[in-house]
């Protein structure tokens, strides 16, 4: 009973207290678009990114009923920093949506002034207008206010002044380490927050680089510390760390993290291993039947519907390759066909006049007009695959979408496609999932497949690539495209690993262009222009930076690829 | 022909270095992104050195018969009638074959005898061989912006070019270049050209194409013709740049800022 009323005073009184026009609040998350492009516009800087801000602390008044009612503490804040404008994740202090819009427009075209290359411009004016709009508007609801309740702040954990806060609102006095009290929004600070890519990579000693410590691949799973409901997670990860520290206990773990699964639980073969050579660049030769490569069906794979959250991308993209299926096209210059080729017949009847006699070939017609080109999707699903590109998903959710958004778009054309995965556990234990042959058609099972398959292992390129190649040398096709979507170098347990791997990779290339194959590189490792352009060449490889787009942006790779 | 000389604004020694070209009888490759003056530059030039130019805008069904010629049919018989390529081979003219990498790939075979040292040009169905004259020169252009696998300027075939990079002016040129054109205030031309330079900082991120010079001059003639400035940015600068409204919205709030 304590607590009902407890709570429905909280209610009543918190609510009498809040200034807020719910119905017509904006949210940051429908703007950020918009907010994003004009904030690289106006600054010049096309690194710059949106964020969402946290509350800081309020230093102003507040008022007997906020008092009472314990709010006011904290208050919605935006400021600019080196590489980011942060926004507050909503604006309502309006009763117009309009207005609240323009708030958002208004406090990103202050924050694209700092450091602006193109600043000479209006971009002042532009602001003074917004603001004395703004400002009207708010002294019409409060007649007694001097200036808007929001407006740019200097970064917190800075000292103010860094930023020229180009009107006179009391810039709020310290921030110095204002840690918002509330645990509802402890939470979303810790969520909020850019990942560091310091300690938090230690997790991935124990999967990517075991027995060389020389290249150490951070990969940050910090979230799975965030959530602190999960205990027994936690402690799980307390019990990583530990053990990590402890060399020889580690190493205990680690091999039991990696052994193969129980042939029961295992993936299921298919067919016996492939042997294939591999690239020793140290003996500059090949050796032959160095790896044993095994096609594998991904366990538990049901027939799966379309995921929902797809469901709208890939109606657009179908239509929009549908748009591009081979049309019927006149061909001249045949010996039969449904009408007299004009061109052709002129030439007929000089040559003839010349003495020349040939067969007539005067005809035209019309026929299918294919695009003769087979493509080779070749997914990594090693275990770095696993760690988060955000809040709510990991790399292999991303490739996995991006998987199923490419055979979509691509059953919409009637270019022949094929979609594999590859994982490694040393060179006799190079796992390639069939997820789609050539053959197949694109269906339930085959979504089915995508979404059972589980990242796990090392990236053993090479022998993925030259069984791709073989693969693809079968294709009658004229042209052939064999497209890798990864997320970093290769390596392996042994010594696949640095240069060894990228030779070795490297020379797999050059295999498969020299049976007219034409390798092209999808990746979100933003060091991948360390070593991509050794592999791919220059123009061979793009990096995606937002590997969130990924799903979205290979269809569209595909059809400049292609030259659809 | 060579009255009017259309307007090039010279954005480094690309004027000196075609006139040395065309002197010592080399061919020439130019390679920039669209709407940034290359085609103007040759027009340009042609008009300069005093020669008739031959445009060809290829395109992936332009074949070599298309720029050789073909048979055509007369009185009774069938006569041969020359393409630009041949017209300007035999007249001593400048070819032009813009975004040559979307011609068929039979064009090459014709394009590589011209464009080295043997500057001949053989003609397979009248069974002629031409040799071209002095003042003949082939200028070929090419985007290489557009990542085509498939489609590419083949190693062997740029080889055989002097090339010459565009790319779109500085700021106080592509300004003057703007007003040039069109007539337009010095200071609406300059705030064009901040616009255009804040859009294209957009590229690869949220667009896939520049806002080019072209594009600019478009969006000042509408305005130099009394139509409605935002307006016209939207018609002639945002719309040409993406499909996606969300974008269009974006960008005009960005054009709002220059003009507001």
């Amino acid at each position: 009973m304590e607590e009902w009323v407890g709570k429905v005073w909280h209610k009543w009184v918190t609510h009498s207290v809040n200034y807020d026009y719910p119905q017509a609040r904006v949210n940051l998350d429908e703007m950020r678009k918009t907010l994003g492009i004009v904030l690289r516009a106006l600054s010049g800087d096309a690194s710059l990114q949106i964020r969402q801000s946290v509350d800081v602390a309020s230093d102003a008044p507040r008022s007997l009923m906020q008092r009472i009612a314990g709010t006011g503490l904290k208050t919605s804040a935006a400021w600019r920093d080196a590489d980011s404008l942060n926004l507050p994740d909503s604006i309502a202090i309006f009763p117009q949506r309009e207005l609240n819009r323009e708030m958002y427009l208004w406090l990103t075209v202050l924050g694209s002034e700092e450091g602006s290359s193109v600043a000479a411009y209006g971009i002042r004016a532009s602001s003074q207008s917004h603001h004395q709009r703004l400002l009207s508007a708010w002294r019409s609801l409060h007649p007694e206010a001097t200036e808007l309740p929001l407006n740019l702040i200097p970064p917190p954990n800075n000292p103010p002044s860094t930023i020229p806060v180009s009107l006179a609102s009391p810039p709020p006095e310290a921030f110095p380490d204002s840690k918002p009290t509330a645990t509802s929004s402890k939470r979303q600070r810790a969520e909020r927050t850019d990942m560091p890519d310091g300690k938090s990579g230690l997790l991935m000693f124990r999967l990517e680089s075991l027995f060389s410590w020389t290249e150490y691949t951070p990969v940050d799973r910090t979230t799975d510390n965030d959530d602190n409901d999960d205990a027994a997670r936690a402690a799980e990860d307390m019990d990583v760390i530990t053990v990590a520290r402890d060399r020889k206990a580690s190493s205990q773990k680690i091999k039991l993290d990696l052994d193969l699964p129980n042939a029961e639980y295992d993936d299921i073969p298919q067919g016996e291993g492939i042997p294939l050579p591999e690239w020793d660049y140290r003996k500059q030769r090949l050796l032959s039947n160095h790896c044993r490569l095994q096609v594998m069906l991904p366990r538990g794979a049901e027939a799966l519907a379309l995921p929902t959250h797809l469901q709208a991308s890939a109606h657009k993209l179908r239509r929009r390759f549908e748009a591009l299926q081979p049309r019927r096209e006149w061909r001249n210059h045949q010996q039969d066909g449904a009408e007299l080729d004009t061109d052709s017949y002129i030439l007929h009847l000089t040559e003839r006049q010349r003495g020349k006699v040939d067969m007539p070939m005067v005809y035209r017609d019309c026929r299918e007009h294919g695009r003769d080109l087979s493509c080779l999707l070749l997914a990594d699903f090693s275990m770095s695959t696993d760690s988060w590109v955000s809040n709510t998903s990991r790399v292999v959710d991303v490739v996995r979408d991006a998987l199923i958004l490419f055979a979509e778009s691509l059953s919409a054309t009637r270019d022949r496609f094929a979609l594999y995965g590859f994982s490694s556990l040393n060179r006799q234990n190079v796992r390639f999932y069939q997820l789609k042959k050539f053959t197949e058609r694109y269906d339930a099972q085959v979504r089915g497949r995508i979404m059972a398959t589980q990242p796990g292992y090392y990236t053993r390129m090479g022998a993925a690539i030259r069984h791709a190649t073989q693969l693809l040398e079968a294709e009658p096709s004229q042209q052939k495209l064999l497209l890798l979507l990864t997320d970093g170098k290769p390596n392996d347990l042994d010594i696949y690993e640095g240069r060894y791997g990228l030779e070795d990779t490297r020379m797999a290339l050059q295999e498969a262009r020299r049976k007219g194959l034409k390798p092209f590189c999808v990746t979100i490792d933003d060091k991948a222009e360390d070593y991509l352009p050794r592999l791919f060449g220059k123009n061979g490889w793009v990096l995606l930076k937002k590997a969130k787009k990924l799903p979205q942006k290979l269809p569209q790779l595909y059809a400049l690829l292609t030259g659809r | 022909m060579a009255l009017i000389m259309p307007h090039y604004q010279e954005q480094g020694q690309e004027v000196t270095l075609f006139e040395h070209a065309f002197r010592r009888q080399l061919p020439v490759l130019l390679k920039g992104p669209t709407g940034c003056g290359k085609t103007r530059f040759v027009e340009h030039m042609a008009a300069k050195l005093g020669r008739p130019l031959y445009t060809v805008a290829c395109h992936d069904d332009l074949s070599a018969a298309d720029l050789v010629g073909r048979h055509l049919i007369g009185d009774g018989e069938t006569y041969w009638n020359d393409g630009p390529l041949t017209r300007a081979v035999r007249e001593g003219a400048i070819c032009y074959l813009d975004e040559v990498v979307e011609a068929r790939k039979d064009t090459t075979v014709i394009l590589h005898p011209l464009s080295d040292n043997r500057r001949i040009l053989p003609i397979e169905r009248t069974g002629e061989t031409l040799h071209a004259l002095p003042e003949f020169m082939l200028v070929v252009s090419y985007n290489p912006g557009y990542q085509n696998l498939l489609k590419g300027m083949k190693p062997s075939t740029r080889q055989r070019f002097v090339a010459l990079r565009f790319d779109y002016p500085k700021p106080e040129l592509e300004a003057r270049i703007v007003a040039q054109e069109t007539c337009v205030d010095d200071k609406l031309a300059t705030q064009l050209v901040a616009l255009a330079n804040a859009l294209r900082v957009l590229k690869e991120h949220d667009l896939e194409e520049s806002a080019s010079t072209r594009l600019l001059v478009y969006t000042a003639t509408l305005i130099q013709d009394g139509f409605e400035p935002l307006a016209a940015c939207r018609a002639a600068l945002v719309e040409p740049l993406t499909d996606d409204s969300e974008t269009v919205e974006a960008l005009m709030e960005v054009v709002k800022t220059f003009f507001a």
